[in-house]
């Protein structure tokens, strides 16, 4: 009974590892290529804000802020206007990539909350001397364009208000245009 | 007789026994060759060719320097030659799945011969050059500044050209 259990197992053994080894003659003639296909990028969105003192900055997502130089010197009933530069460097592939930025409503806080009125439009390619209608300039790719913040100072502001300051916030969004 | 008289007879016995046997070796005989022909084996092989990139309008791109914005549809045509030979020949041509998700989208890649879609089980009457390709685009509705300065690699699209096992003959 021993030995014929033995034989069983040895038998068994053998098929099993006869099996596995069949496996490997399963391997029939295959050739394989490959493609070079490479990587595939995407651009970087990039706006750039050029201020009147030459200071550059980006565009970032959300709520970047881009600061301004400051206003000074502002009298009651006058008025300056800022010119702010804008630059589409987006690095598109395809060097079509144009570019909507839209001035927001500006906020202005701060003692002179009340008294100081800001507006934002856009400006012709030679600055602020004259404007172009709507709220926003269309950027090329590589183009750039000037938006004109101007900043009046209400004339029936009061004496005691002389020296006071007053933080403007214009949000300023920028989209793709299809 | 005695010993030696006896032992030399023995040994002449043997030795022209030898000679004698010797002579009876040679009989007739011939050889000739089957005519059993070459046995040739077939073939299987799988090259590819110089792949290109085009945009959207089919227009080349180089993607060294190209960058993919939202609404960019980007093509890859890889040119494939297939080459089967034998008579019990069967083959599968496959290729890698890069099919990814958003924001870059990788879609599957296509297979096919003479503009139409490429047969599962190819024999060698279906040898010739395929077409291989594949999409990667930037949706438009990408929003915000999701997706930007992101890479996919394509670098892994291999294709295989694998033979089917012949079935066993009845």
């Amino acid at each position: 009974m021993k030995t014929t259990l033995r034989v069983a197992a040895l038998l068994g053994a053998a098929t099993v590892l006869g099996l596995l080894t069949v496996q490997g003659t399963l391997a029939l003639w295959s050739a394989t290529a490959s493609s070079g296909a490479q990587a595939v990028r995407t651009a970087d969105f990039t706006v750039l804000v050029r201020t009147a003192d030459g200071a550059t900055s980006a565009l970032g997502a959300g709520t970047s802020p881009v600061t301004l130089p400051p206003v000074t010197g502002l009298v009651k009933g006058g008025s300056r206007t800022t010119a702010v530069t804008l630059v589409n460097a987006t690095d598109a592939g395809s060097g079509a990539f144009r570019a909507r930025v839209t001035a927001g409503t500006p906020q202005v806080q701060g003692q002179l909350q009340s008294r100081l009125t800001v507006t934002v439009r856009p400006g012709t390619d030679a600055g602020c001397s004259a404007f172009r209608p709507g709220p926003g300039i269309d950027l090329a790719q590589g183009a750039s364009g000037v938006l004109c913040v101007t900043t009046t100072l209400a004339a029936e502001t009061p004496a005691s208000l002389g020296g006071a300051g007053a933080s403007v916030i214009i949000p300023l969004t920028a989209e793709q245009l299809p | 007789m005695n010993k030696m008289t006896k032992g030399a007879l023995a040994t002449g016995l043997g030795v022209a026994l030898l000679i004698g046997g010797g002579g009876t070796l040679a009989v007739w005989n011939q050889a000739v060759e089957a005519p059993a022909g070459t046995v040739a084996a077939g073939d299987l092989e799988l090259t590819a060719g110089q792949g290109t990139w085009t945009d959207a309008a089919g227009k080349p791109v180089s993607l060294g320097t190209y960058k993919v914005v939202p609404g960019d549809r980007l093509t890859f045509t890889q040119p494939l030659t297939v080459k089967l030979v034998g008579d019990k020949m069967r083959a599968e041509l496959t290729t890698t799945d890069l099919a990814s998700g958003s924001p870059l989208i990788v879609g599957a890649t296509t297979l096919a011969k003479d503009n139409t879609p490429a047969k599962t089980e190819l024999l060698p009457a279906d040898s010739g050059d395929y077409t291989a390709s594949v999409t990667v685009e930037l949706p438009a509705a990408t929003s915000g500044r999701v997706g930007t300065n992101l890479n996919a690699d394509l670098g892994r699209l291999t294709f295989t050209l694998e033979q089917i096992a012949p079935t066993a003959a009845p």
